[in-house]
């Protein structure tokens, strides 16, 4: 039977590396997953590396009835991401930017050069939101985030959240049910 | 809860029933059970999720995963050294305090009455006030 994170957590702080790569196996995938929509590849990387491996170094301090370990990894790696595309784009990380409701306008076009494949012309779409609608559309899906957890990770509040979920939903979904261009 | 109601749930929420708080979850399997375009946008929605966790699936590099574990062979894991003593922290933490209190009176004792002793007897030996104006 598959150990709870709490478990495999107090195994990891007895230092246990067996329970460790659980941890890795379990939660890293998920991590890069969403790092990779916001980062290069290198990025992506350095960013769940560093997250887990502040785990491994933290784990004896670390307390699950303060915040659940999938949660704590996500703000290290969300964190990151914020960083980087902050110093690379002057992004701004306002709650909720109504400018950015709608997906860019180039999707359309990248989709009909990426083809008819669903996954990639989801991934086209998806890569085409707006970054908030992006991240909290990644935590929700990839991370099994709800709004409560989405809104402390990019420190807006739960309505903001919930729009930007709902809104990155019903994009995606309306550009899975337009007929694709270019198909076979 | 009506199908609006539901959709906008749904939209945020996400398909899962079990994880909306549970008389959401109670009044929006009263709707499906009995509306059929509400059975369809859930159908929706999964079928939406489905294709985002697809699209946007990743495994770790192993030239990532052999980065970590090669780290965990430098760094020792933080050790929950402190967990197994928790229990007697608060009795520790009263001897303590006695301990620096017993200690406290006992160097005050000295001070006050054994330090004295030797004001007066150095002032014994010089004859006059030398001794105590020496000492700190």
């Amino acid at each position: 039977m598959d150990q709870s994170d709490d478990e495999l957590v107090r195994a990891v702080a007895a230092g246990d590396e067996r329970a460790f790569r659980h941890l890795v196996d379990r939660h890293g995938p998920k991590l890069r997953a969403i790092a990779g929509q916001f980062l290069d590849a290198g990025e992506a990387d350095d960013a769940v590396q560093d997250a887990l491996i502040r785990f491994w170094r933290q784990a004896g301090r670390f307390d699950s009835e303060k915040a659940a370990l999938s949660t704590w990894l996500y703000r290290i790696v969300v964190n990151r991401c914020i960083d980087i595309r902050r110093q690379r784009f002057r992004w701004p990380w306002s709650p909720v930017d109504e400018a950015e409701d709608q997906p860019s306008a180039d999707v359309g076009a990248e989709r009909v050069l990426a083809g008819v494949e669903t996954f990639r012309h989801v991934a086209t779409v998806i890569a085409g939101l707006p970054a908030r609608q992006r991240m909290a559309l990644m935590l929700a899906t990839a991370g099994d985030r709800t709004a409560e957890d989405i809104a402390a990770l990019l420190g807006v509040s739960r309505a903001a959240a919930e729009q930007l979920i709902a809104r990155a939903r019903r994009n995606i979904r309306a550009a899975m049910r337009e007929p694709t261009h270019g198909s076979d | 809860m009506d199908r609006t109601e539901f959709e906008n749930k749904l939209l945020v929420r996400g398909a899962d029933l079990d994880r909306w708080p549970a008389a959401e979850a109670e009044a929006a399997r009263r709707l499906l059970a009995t509306d059929p375009e509400s059975r369809t946008l859930l159908a929706d929605l999964i079928a939406t999720d489905n294709a985002i966790r697809a699209a946007t699936a990743t495994t770790l590099d192993a030239a990532l995963v052999g980065r970590i574990f090669a780290a965990t062979q430098r760094l020792p894991a933080g050790r929950r050294l402190w967990s197994g003593w928790r229990p007697v922290l608060p009795a520790g933490a009263l001897v303590a305090v006695l301990l620096v209190a017993v200690s406290g009176f006992r160097a005050g004792y000295d001070d006050g009455f054994g330090q004295a002793e030797e004001i007066d007897l150095a002032a014994i030996i010089t004859g006059d006030d030398y001794a105590e104006g020496n000492l700190p």
